[in-house]
């Protein structure tokens, strides 16, 4: 307890987000090693399911590229609003760090939600949903604007006085905590655990085109936002991954790029500008349906 | 009266599209009343009591200063109590506590000789239980014209062996002043006139990031004024 209330420099903070960062990834390999060798053990290792995990890990890649050339921007805009906006000075300690993460995995369950509900948002993080598989590689499956969003919802975090690189070691622990829940190796974990906390098996429903499913656990960390603002769902029947329309392709390019595609192409067909609002707020099962509609209609 | 009523709403009806925004407006709500439960909560925290670099003059002095400022919270936080020195509350960003190395009163424009002379202490280097994270350029007792300084160039004192005490920094809150990763000296040299004039400065801290062959790879310098 005593530890918790001990002010922490703020270098420390940034040397532990940077070890953080730099040790998960090798850790996250070695463990998407192990579950290639479970599924090699069972016979599910396909050609599909690795074209798949390059195809993971080369949108990580263009991904990073993107997060290099604006990280500077938004590490920037962070420090900003902490300078100038801030409403109190909350000491950098680690209380202040435990609260951080708690409110910064609360953001990131809202910004998870807003990302589902609307066609703009949907159309960089279907790149995330679209694999028809689910391990440790999908967790780094990222879409062109993932980046983007989460400014939005950590910002306020910075106005009530929180130092941004607690913001930001926040927003990674979350990360890091989500990445792990990517893997079916892992069936379900103990009652008390399943009760609080994200586990795989929760977030295999979140990953699945099930109907039952469909819009439900949006945790990062705590599965209990999910089981309070009523979008939980427990896994019971055996999980289909995917979207709608399927991708069906492994090229890292088509991957990367289908959620912004499809949204502009609609945006294109659009018969009216109200139908075009509407793909911006409306939700992407809004449009999917609109779709099948007229596939009916033209038949 | 609005949130009694949409709880019973979610309490009673089967899930129908209304209840569903109900639903969501009642969640937003409520998260707002987690965010400011919590804030509430890190605002009044236990503090620790071992914060032993603060005398208590400092103590009186950053205490009254907050009290005449603009965060009301903090200001009740922090007692004016002259023996005990309990302000923690005062503690807001400080990059490091304490930097250890070769200091000297000089004309600022002349930092270089001071890097050549901190780069060959033999002495300090040799002190290094590893590779060095960081070198710290801390300015003190900085001359009105902001021509001269009383300048530290050092490690922090963790990052070296017996962890010397070395200079302690002035506690409180830095200020960003410039940061990214290919800051010449003359940027650096060029940053001083962005701070504010019309307050007095008590100490300047420039952090230089190095990867393992002691290559600069960012630099972020900070102030605090009085
Ligand atoms: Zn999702």
């Amino acid at each position: 307890m005593e530890t918790l209330s001990e002010v922490v420099s703020t270098d420390f903070i940034y040397g532990l987000e940077t070890w953080l960062d730099d040790w998960f990834l090798v850790f996250a390999l070695a463990l998407f090693v192990f579950e290639l060798i479970r599924y090699a053990f069972k016979k599910k290792l396909s050609w599909d399911l690795m074209g798949d995990s390059v195809a993971n890990f080369a949108t990580l890649a263009m991904f990073i590229v993107i997060v290099a050339l604006v990280a500077g921007v938004y590490a920037g805009v962070f420090f900003y609003v902490y300078e100038n906006f801030r409403i109190i000075d909350l000491p950098v300690t680690g209380w202040t760090i435990l609260a951080c993460i708690i409110l910064a995995d609360l953001a990131y369950y809202w910004e998870h939600r807003f990302l589902h509900m609307n066609g703009f948002g949907w159309a960089t993080h279907t790149v995330h949903h679209s694999s028809p598989h689910f391990n440790i590689s999908v967790a780094y499956r990222h879409g062109p604007m993932d980046w983007f969003f989460p400014l939005f919802f950590h910002l306020p975090l910075a106005v009530l006085g929180f130092n941004p690189f607690i913001i930001f070691l926040a927003e990674v622990i979350v990360q890091i905590y989500q990445t792990l829940l990517h893997t079916e190796s892992v069936k379900k974990l103990p009652r008390p655990i399943e009760a609080i906390f994200n586990t795989p098996s929760h977030h295999r429903v979140h990953h699945a085109t099930n109907k039952q499913y469909l819009d439900k656990n949006y945790a990062g960390i705590l599965i209990i936002w999910d089981k309070m603002f009523g979008s939980f769902a427990q896994e019971k029947e055996t999980v289909n991954y995917g979207v709608f329309p399927r991708v069906n392709s492994v090229n890292p390019l088509t991957v990367f790029f289908s959620g912004y595609g499809t949204f502009f192409l609609r945006l294109w067909h659009a018969p009216s500008w109200s139908h075009r609002f509407k793909l911006f707020v409306k939700s992407p099962t809004w449009a999917w349906q609109q779709e099948q509609q007229e596939k009916k209609g033209s038949n | 009266m609005l949130t009694i009523y949409s709880w019973y709403c979610i309490l009673h009806l089967p899930i129908t599209t209304q209840v569903l925004v109900m639903n969501l407006f009642v969640s937003i709500l409520t998260s707002i009343i987690i965010v400011v439960i919590v804030w509430f909560g890190v605002i009044y925290q236990p503090s620790s009591t071992d914060i032993d670099i603060i005398t208590s003059d400092q103590a009186h002095e950053i205490a009254k200063e907050i009290t005449a400022g603009t965060s009301p919270f903090i200001a009740k936080k922090i007692k004016t109590n002259t023996d005990k020195n309990d302000v923690k509350y005062a503690v807001y960003n400080t990059p490091v506590r304490s930097v250890f190395g070769v200091e000297q009163h000089m004309k600022i424009n002349d930092i270089e000789q001071l890097w050549s002379k901190f780069y060959r202490d033999q002495a300090l280097q040799s002190k290094l239980n590893d590779y060095p994270t960081a070198a710290y350029v801390l300015y003190r007792n900085i001359s009105k014209d902001f021509k001269n300084a009383d300048i530290t160039i050092g490690y922090h004192s963790d990052e070296l062996s017996n962890k010397p005490t070395g200079v302690l920094l002035p506690v409180g809150y830095y200020q960003t002043v410039l940061t990214g990763n290919d800051i010449t000296s003359i940027q650096l040299l060029k940053a001083w006139q962005k701070l504010d004039f019309s307050r007095e400065v008590t100490a300047v801290i420039e952090r230089h990031q190095l990867n393992k062959s002691a290559d600069v790879t960012s630099v972020r310098m900070q102030v605090i004024y009085k």
